[in-house]
């Protein structure tokens, strides 16, 4: 997934150069010598166009360099110490920020972040058992309707004699 | 008529006019581009996901709604309908094929136990039934896009019964030994996920960022580059501000969920080798028999086509295709190209495979 061989800039550099001299000359030329009259009567290049093709390879060329450099082992390994030395030092100070945060909090009859967490936890779950409640409802009705002989749709909520049919019954 | 090297400079000029004026127009609009044009309504909930229904569009409809199982966490899910004429959304729904789009919601500090488990045997299960209650159809074709290409084959292989149709496999890895430059960041010996967690409630927002950004050093510059070149095209411009927009708005990743996805799929590679266990349930895939198309693309960072096609293999499914298409993680699913490549192909592998019993079901469907 890596290239094999690093991009050579001075090469990169040099065929800019090159292009975007040309490019200018061409433009710079009297009309005769510098209509290029190739297809639709336009010149195979303009500065402007010389400039962007330029900007894509040069861009190109660094993120292949960046990305092959990210992938070696050595910046692996090098990223990784420097997580987990950042990790060591950000948790006590973490720990301790909330802790004196909690504590002040307390004193002010202030609710602390982890109250409002435990809070919010709490509402996801109520809601969750409401949309589960909620289905189970319909799959009720959806039974009640097949035993009086009316037509339940999806017909894969019910079997024949009726009983609803949870995911469960999909295992 | 032959055009001067004066006219080319006069052009350029007044080209350069107009990108100044768009520009100065850019910075000086602040206002939010706007982005999922589809009409769309909740037809489901299970704690904070949402299951959006985009109603068929056009005369015909097809037999089967489809269901789109997106990544968890990470940005928003209207990538899939960006703006009219560049959204996957608003181009299947014009094929006649109900759309049901599950959207995992913003999870925050609260969601630290969101689990794979919580995501694959609760939400999907439910949006399933949810999907096909809301049809009335009986059966559905299940998509997966991203991650949730391992989520859709976890339930596929925990529920062997389950009214699956057909699967559409986007640009989700399956065999993590070729998880790109992922699979090499987040190695066991070098990726101290453990420590994270332990730190932050989920796996930081920033940390993800330069993940993500990591994996294209120079897109940042690129961008920049391209804007500038096509400042002048309205069009343009307009697609550039969606998907920037876009591009800037990270969801958070539960950490539980994150944990499981390092470990369990990057880092032991459990789903492939068939040692991922979800609520007591093994996940074989050699268990999933439906017809499957799997999809990567030749550009993919995230997902490489080498991370993506060992699920052919992996499967029983005797119906299988693998298709392999130029771009990018992102541009097969949101970029202008993709209408020429990846949607009409979806389309016309579902239509071949459309129970021609069933015939066309009816438009009524149930809240």
């Amino acid at each position: 997934m890596t290239n094999s061989n690093p991009p050579d800039f001075t090469e990169h550099w040099r065929q800019s150069l090159e292009e975007w001299a040309q490019a200018w000359t061409a433009l710079a030329q009297p009309p005769a010598e510098a209509e290029q009259p190739a297809e639709g009567g336009k010149p195979a290049t303009t500065p402007a166009e010389v400039w962007k093709r330029s900007m894509d390879r040069w861009l190109g060329a660094w993120s292949g360099y960046l990305e092959e450099s990210m992938a070696r082992p050595e910046f692996i390994a090098a990223t990784g110490k420097a997580l987990s030395r950042s990790l060591d030092v950000q948790k006590p100070i973490k720990d301790q920020t909330e802790e004196s945060m909690k504590r002040w909090l307390e004193a002010v009859n202030m609710p602390s972040r982890n109250d409002i967490t435990r809070l919010a936890r709490q509402m996801n779950d109520i809601t969750a058992r409401l949309d589960e409640m909620g289905d189970r409802i319909e799959e009720l009705i959806d039974a009640v309707t097949a035993i009086r002989g009316g037509d339940t749709h999806a017909g894969s909520l019910v079997n024949e004699s009726g009983a609803p049919l949870g995911a469960g019954r999909w295992s | 008529m032959t055009t001067t090297s004066a006219d080319y400079m006069r052009d350029e000029m007044a080209r350069n006019a107009q990108r100044v004026a768009r520009g100065v127009e850019l910075i000086v609009d602040q206002s939010e581009a706007r982005v999922g044009h589809t009409p769309r309504q909740i037809v489901g909930r299970r704690g904070k996901a949402k299951l959006y229904h985009y109603p068929a569009q056009g005369e015909t409809k097809a037999a089967l709604p489809v269901m789109f199982v997106p990544y968890l966490g990470i940005s928003r899910t209207y990538i899939f309908d960006l703006q009219p004429g560049a959204s996957f959304v608003e181009f299947i729904t014009k094929q006649g094929i109900d759309f049901y789009l599950v959207d995992w919601g913003d999870l925050g500090p609260e969601d630290r136990e969101f689990s794979m488990e919580d995501a694959v045997m609760d939400v999907i299960a439910a949006f399933v039934q949810r999907t096909l209650r809301h049809s009335g159809a009986k059966e559905l074709d299940l998509f997966g896009y991203c991650m949730g290409v391992s989520m859709t084959m976890s339930f596929m292989a925990t529920h062997p019964n389950a009214p699956i149709h057909a699967l559409v496999m986007m640009v989700g890895p399956v065999d993590f030994t070729h998880g790109g430059s992922f699979g090499l960041w987040s190695s066991k010996e070098h990726f101290p996920v453990e420590k994270l967690l332990d730190t932050f409630d989920n796996a930081p927002l920033e940390y993800v960022q330069l993940g993500f950004k990591m994996l294209q050093p120079t897109n940042d510059a690129a961008s920049a580059v391209n804007l500038w070149w096509n400042l002048w095209n309205e069009k343009y411009v307009d697609g550039y501000r969606a998907m920037n927009r876009w591009s800037n708005e990270w969801v958070g990743f539960p950490g539980e969920f994150f944990r499981q996805w390092i470990t369990w799929f990057y880092q032991e590679n459990r789903l492939v080798k068939g040692e991922l266990i979800l609520r007591g349930k093994r996940v074989d895939l050699a268990t999933i028999t439906k017809p499957i198309l799997i999809v990567a693309a030749r550009q993919d960072k995230i997902a490489p086509p080498a991370s993506c096609k060992p699920l052919v293999d992996a499967v029983a499914s005797v119906d299988k295709e693998y298709v392999e298409l130029p771009g990018g993680h992102i541009s097969l699913i949101a970029g202008r190209q993709a209408h020429q490549n990846l949607w009409p192909k979806l389309v016309s592998w579902l239509r071949e495979r459309e129970p021609k019993a069933q015939g066309k079901r009816n438009g009524a469907s149930k809240a």
